[in-house]
């Protein structure tokens, strides 16, 4: 899976428009980001990469991109 | 894995509170992120004590009815047993108080545990073991919480998705009772995940006027020491990679398939993490029956409260999987095999016991 697919289920995930988010985007900063979007992003890339992430794992990564990091290296 | 042969589960009632606290009136909300909360957590309401209604009056209502309803006599329980993480006071223990307001004889043995999330697969063995080990031929377990007490109302991040509720079960020696199969674990590495670090008898934060000001973490929650703190990702994370292992050991313990359970009672955490774990068990979502719609997280009793909210599903025999999971880090399940007509429905009261 490629990292633009995985920005769509990411915007898709936190129910924000496809467009408003890119790999540079700092997920953190979003509007509507809350702790219920953690959870909702620790779902999807559950079962969709089978990769667990944890709390220090969003803690520590800031943009989309590195999230895509960090998960393509558990994969 | 552990097995408990012997003994049997003869009932199971659920006491709540009457008073409703629904998450659309939730003040520290707008009207869109409470939507949106209900649905991703499945919690649209919970039920919260009043006044000075405390866990013992909940377990007490409960143990009352269920005993009524199997018309035990108070001389024949050898053990009672609560689990709590919200007594009525730090000392003493809830259940020696409790044996006395029952008026069961001061004959039986009784002392409190300390385990929320994971406690009815926990209390099951522990109160199985005991009586097995010591011969007590009848024993109460009862469980339960009143977490809206320990939460800081204006901590969205906990308050909302928590629930009172307290429980009872009622278990007896019987040879011929089939056997329970245990997966119990435990990981104090994620003590942080769930913690009410302060107050009470708490040795590094005690209670001090400076611990009990509230004080905002980076993501605005306002808290006191004594306040509990829920670290929702790292429970999510917890839940979807332990709990699911933990369910395949004792389905294989047991002998059985996912195909074959009847009745899948997971601790409610949320919606997501249910859903997430039950797709790992692999077992349909009509046989993982819920409560968190009408009660949220109620801690300990959570089991046992979805159990008596879903009363008709057990009116038969039927296989069951219970699974608990949460603060600690503590979790686990056990396969057990239900007798017909055990379960009791959930009943409210308001009592409170002169203090």
């Amino acid at each position: 899976m490629s990292q633009q697919e995985f920005i769509e289920s990411f915007a898709d995930a936190i129910e924000v428009d496809p467009a408003a988010v890119k790999a540079e985007t700092e997920f953190k900063a979003l509007e509507n980001w809350d702790s219920l979007c953690a959870l909702s992003i620790i779902a999807m890339v559950d079962d969709a990469y089978q990769v667990t992430l944890g709390g220090e794992d969003l803690e520590t990564s800031k943009t989309v991109a590195d999230l895509w990091t960090l998960i393509s290296s558990r994969r | 894995m552990s097995q408990l042969s012997g003994v049997a589960i003869r009932g199971i009632s659920t006491a709540v509170p009457t008073t409703v606290s629904r998450v659309a009136d939730y003040p520290h909300m707008s009207a869109e992120e409470a939507e949106r909360f209900s649905r991703s957590t499945g919690i649209y309401e919970r039920r919260i004590v009043s006044g000075s209604q405390c866990t013992s009056d909940l377990c007490a209502f409960a143990a009352a009815d269920l005993l009524g309803k199997l018309g035990w006599e108070r001389g024949d329980i050898g053990a009672l047993i609560l689990i709590t993480q919200t007594g009525d006071q730090p000392v003493p223990a809830t259940a020696i108080q409790l044996q006395h307001r029952l008026g069961i004889p001061t004959t039986c043995l009784a002392f409190d545990i300390n385990l929320g999330c994971s406690a009815y697969p926990y209390g099951l063995l522990t109160v199985g073991a005991l009586m097995n080990t010591a011969g007590i031929r009848r024993a109460l377990l009862l469980v339960g919480d009143i977490c809206s007490e320990v939460c800081n109302i204006a901590d969205k991040s906990s308050w909302p998705l928590f629930g009172d509720a307290g429980s009872a079960t009622a278990l007896e020696l019987d040879a011929c009772a089939a056997p329970m199969y245990f997966d119990l674990m435990s990981d104090g590495k994620g003590a942080q995940a769930i913690i009410i670090p302060g107050g009470g008898l708490a040795a590094r934060q005690p209670v001090t006027a400076e611990n009990l000001v509230p004080v905002a973490d980076k993501n605005g929650m306002l808290r006191n020491a004594a306040n509990l703190v829920l670290r929702g990702a790292d429970i999510f994370s917890f839940a979807i990679s332990k709990v699911p292992a933990s369910v395949l050991r004792a389905l294989e313990a047991a002998q059985w398939t996912p195909d074959s359970v009847d009745q899948c009672v997971l601790h409610q955490a949320n919606k997501m993490i249910n859903d997430t774990v039950r797709k790992k068990i692999g077992v349909t979502e009509e046989r993982v029956p819920t409560s968190l719609e009408k009660f949220g997280n109620t801690s300990s009793a959570s089991v046992p409260l979805t159990i008596c909210h879903t009363r008709d599903a057990w009116r038969f025999p039927c296989r069951a999987l219970f699974i608990g999971f949460g603060v600690g880090l503590s979790w686990g399940t056990v396969a057990a095999e239900m007798g017909e007509g055990t379960v009791l429905s959930w009943v409210e009261t308001d009592d409170v016991y002169p203090a």
